[in-house]
């Protein structure tokens, strides 16, 4: 066994692999049958720089202790956040090899201690891009680039490799282990919300946040509860490493103590690398036996089965084929189903996110308003990442799905049919609880909920949009989906801020013409600026998602998988 | 415990064998498999791919890898090759353990899976470059060149493999097995997608390969191309040895046993003893 961190080759690999890339980006970027794309993205890009630019010359430096404990905070957030993705939705393997990584790398003479680092090194060019984005917008609060840039780089770093050593322990450690981790991180999860939700609900105004729109101040609260944790004897140990991060970016001189942290803080990271590469080892070393015991079980059990034993005599259709739309949509939902328990733990986030106002004693006017500004947000912000059940997920069958004997704009429906019905499960879920909590009539709500399957559809379709414009791998880390993912959510935020002043806009409207156009004697104007607003609404989503799905359906007919398809590695 | 060969006879009398009887020695097996297992778990149990396999693959000697679908083919074919862990017994090339020493194996050992899987942005030299680094090839450049120029992959030295046909991704794939010196050669359906010149350029290969020395095993469904160009047959069934022998054994033990559909030719085709051997 040779002592270097990882093979020349590798590093060829690295750097030819980085120069395509780049490359690949700059042609995709400039194609001509990009222009549009490549128009909003640079559009996207501009507003984002400018946010950046302005928070970087207009703001005021933060208090330093207090900035210092809140990105020891979001670091440790960021981390606890990642492991429990880890601990509950167990990885199908650590590092998620290609499947030309898999060929090429591991029939290769390659230690497997050097592949390792190679795939650690590989996240670790993406901290770098991270890092530099993050001490840009810190400007304002940094004395010392570089040192900023230093700390900022070796506390990602930290991060990402944490978050490495518990995924490789949770998959090498087998059923038991992932079983004992859940357990534990449940546990600990439900009584950090106890006591913060304590913490809160022993406040004056605990009733006002929690009626605010979307439960904001509550949510805050929780979160200012969480972060004072951090001072009690297990949460000063947890958030310990963080802080030498956090202070070495925003370090006031040169001195020793900075010299002190620098070294802790590489100590820190080198130690996690060097965690991570020996969890790798134990984790190959108890796999094997786990294999060796399961073959040993399978032998000796009456169930053990050859692969040609285990097909079952089932008789298997399609309900409907509805033109081939009922047909892609069944395949859609058997993906559901294998995946329910995820689906299930994704969605009882946003449910009971939306259900908080309701633990609210007072409740006013603007409740039921509260509430469908809740559902909207969650649905808009969350469910499509939960919800991957349309094109998204088929980034590797796009091919397959143009050869099959139905309409683009079947193939396009069908995809779209079980993520909107999920989500409209979902707001029916979340509805139906407000309903038995009094917050507004039945009827309301019915209408509420009939109003938002048109929004469900222009959100995923909208998603949907997106990914075909740049098809992108679900797992994928690297540059280009660090700058996809920044320009995205600026382009989410846009669009969101554009359609709640629509909105507003036209319930302004709505009420001018409630008032002045649209007078009948019997009905209230009232009556008539709601079933304007709600019409109006609802007759713009359904304008704009069908609008969105005929864009749909020609990117999907155009669609080259030559020039189109993702790099699959 | 070792599954003996009872057919020294038998391997010197095929005319490809003639590699194989050049280095046969007692302890010079290249290739061996000792009540090798794998398994898998999946949704419905655990499904034992391969069962108890014991072989051994001589210097020189090209083995032709056969049975159905899902018959564990592939399966072994990766475990030799050190991408699959290894449930149940050992493997070993070259005297070195795939488990315990799989760089030093794996240094012996050249793979062409059946579905090349390429760096998509990286181009075809590029590929040759990192396969020469990896397997530390000194001044690889004349040697890439001679490769390009038997497998028509001359004017694609630049292209992304991206770009590339499934056949041509094919024969990069065996370019970068041939760059390297291999002492043993796993090839998994090595003819999918490769043009009539490709495969006798692949044909022609192999058997010089086995001439120097290289053991080699090829699994395919080609059977005419398997009794062509290998020396012995392992019939996998379930993933079980279901017979493993020169192909005269496999015709003296399977050529007149009859089957539903069977002709009534005395000269049986392998094709024809292969379904009698499986049925």
């Amino acid at each position: 066994m040779n002592s270097r961190i990882t093979h020349p080759a590798l590093h060829r690999l690295l750097w030819h692999r980085a120069a395509a890339k780049m490359k690949g980006i700059g042609s995709r970027l400039f194609a001509p049958k990009r222009w549009l794309v490549t128009l909003i993205a640079f559009g996207l890009a501009f507003v984002w720089l400018s946010q950046i630019l302005a928070s970087v010359f207009l703001r005021q430096p933060a208090d330093p202790s207090l900035l210092s404990e809140r990105i020891a905070l979001g670091m440790m957030g960021f981390t606890l956040w990642q492991v429990a993705k880890v601990i509950f939705r167990k990885p199908v393997e650590p590092f998620e090899w290609t499947p030309c990584e898999k060929q090429l790398l591991q029939s290769a003479p390659i230690e497997r201690r050097e592949l390792v680092s190679y795939r650690l090194l590989t996240t670790g060019y993406s901290v770098l891009l991270k890092a530099a984005c993050f001490v840009l917008v810190m400007i304002p609060d940094l004395n010392y680039l570089i040192v900023g840039f230093v700390g900022c780089m070796l506390g990602l770093a930290f991060c990402e490799f944490a978050k490495t050593v518990i995924e490789v322990v949770i998959y090498g450690g087998g059923k038991r282990a992932s079983l004992v981790a859940r357990i534990l991180a449940g546990v600990g999860i439900a009584s950090v919300l106890v006591i913060c939700c304590a913490k809160v609900a022993g406040q004056p105004d605990a009733a006002e946040m929690l009626a605010s729109p979307a439960a904001w101040k509550f949510l805050l609260a929780i979160a200012y509860a969480a972060g004072e944790l951090t001072h009690s004897g297990i949460g000063a140990v947890v958030a310990g490493p963080f802080r030498f991060f956090s202070d070495i970016m925003l370090t006031k001189s040169l001195d020793m103590t900075l010299a002190t942290n620098m070294l802790s803080g590489f100590a820190l990271t080198a130690g996690s690398f060097w965690a991570a590469l020996n969890a790798d080892r134990w984790m190959v070393g108890n796999r094997q036996q786990l294999e060796r015991q399961m073959l040993r079980r399978a032998r000796s059990s009456a169930s053990a089965k050859t692969t040609f034993s285990n097909a079952k005599n089932r008789v298997v259709s399609v309900p409907y084929r509805l033109g081939g739309v009922g047909s892609i949509a069944w395949r859609q939902f058997l993906g559901a189903w294998h995946y329910r328990s995820s689906i299930f733990f994704s969605f009882l986030l946003p449910v009971i996110l939306c259900c908080i106002p309701l633990f609210s004693n007072t409740r006013t006017g603007a409740s039921p308003l509260f509430l469908i500004a809740s559902v909207a947000f969650y649905s808009y912000l969350l469910l499509p990442a939960a919800l991957m059940l349309d094109f998204r997920r088929d980034v590797d069958r796009l091919s397959v799905l143009k050869t099959l004997p139905i309409s683009p704009m079947n193939i396009v429906l069908g995809q779209l049919v079980v993520p909107v019905t999920m989500c409209s499960v979902f707001q029916a879920i979340v509805f139906l609880i407000s309903g038995m909590f009094g917050v507004a009539s039945a009827g309301c709500l019915l209408v509420c909920w009939l109003a938002f399957i048109p929004m469900n559809l222009l959100i995923m379709s909208f998603e949907n949009l997106i990914f075909m414009l740049y098809p992108y791998r679900r797992n994928k880390e690297g540059v280009d989906v660090f700058l996809r993912t920044i320009l995205t959510f600026t382009g989410k935020g846009l669009t969101w801020g554009a359609g709640a002043a629509l909105v507003f806009l036209w319930a302004l409207a709505c009420k001018y013409l409630a008032e002045n156009v649209f007078v009948f004697g019997s009905v209230s104007p009232a009556t008539v600026a709601t079933t304007l607003l709600v019409g109006g609404c609802t007759a713009l989503v359904l304008g704009i998602a069908t609008g969105i799905i005929c864009l749909l359906v020609r990117l999907f007919d155009r669609y080259d998988p030559s020039s189109d398809a993702v790099a699959m590695n | 415990m070792f599954f003996q060969l009872p057919f020294t006879h038998a391997l010197a009398s095929h005319p490809r064998s003639r590699a194989a009887n050049l280095f046969k020695r007692q302890d010079a097996l290249l290739i061996s498999l000792n009540q090798f297992s794998k398994c898998y778990e999946g949704n419905s149990g655990v499904a034992i791919a391969v069962s108890q396999l014991s072989m051994e693959v001589q210097p020189g000697q090209v083995l032709g890898l056969v049975g159905r679908n899902g018959a564990g083919k592939t399966s072994t074919l990766k475990s030799i090759a050190g991408i699959l862990s290894i449930s149940g017994g050992t493997i070993e090339i070259d005297g070195f353990d795939v488990a315990d020493n799989p760089v030093d194996a794996k240094y012996r050992t050249a793979y062409v899976p059946d579905d090349p899987e390429l760096f998509h942005d990286l181009t075809v030299e590029q590929h040759l470059q990192f396969v020469a680094s990896v397997y530390q090839i000194q001044s690889p450049g004349a040697r890439i060149a001679e490769l390009l120029s038997d497998f028509e992959l001359e004017s694609k030295r630049d292209s992304p493999a991206k770009d590339l046909s499934r056949g041509m991704r094919q024969k990069l794939a065996i370019c970068c097995a041939w760059l390297q010196s291999p002492k043993a050669m796993l090839l998994d359906e090595p003819m999918t997608g490769l043009d009539p010149y490709g495969i006798r350029m692949l044909k022609q290969s192999v058997t010089r390969q086995a001439e120097t020395g290289v053991a080699v095993i090829i699994s395919s469904h080609l059977l005419a191309m398997v009794e062509d160009i290998c020396s012995d047959i392992l019939i996998l069934d379930e993933g079980r040895n279901k017979f493993y022998g020169t192909l005269e054994q496999l015709k003296l033990r399977f050529g007149n046993t009859p089957f539903e559909g069977a002709s009534n030719s005395p000269q049986r085709s392998l094709e024809e003893i292969y379904f009698s051997a499986l049925n």
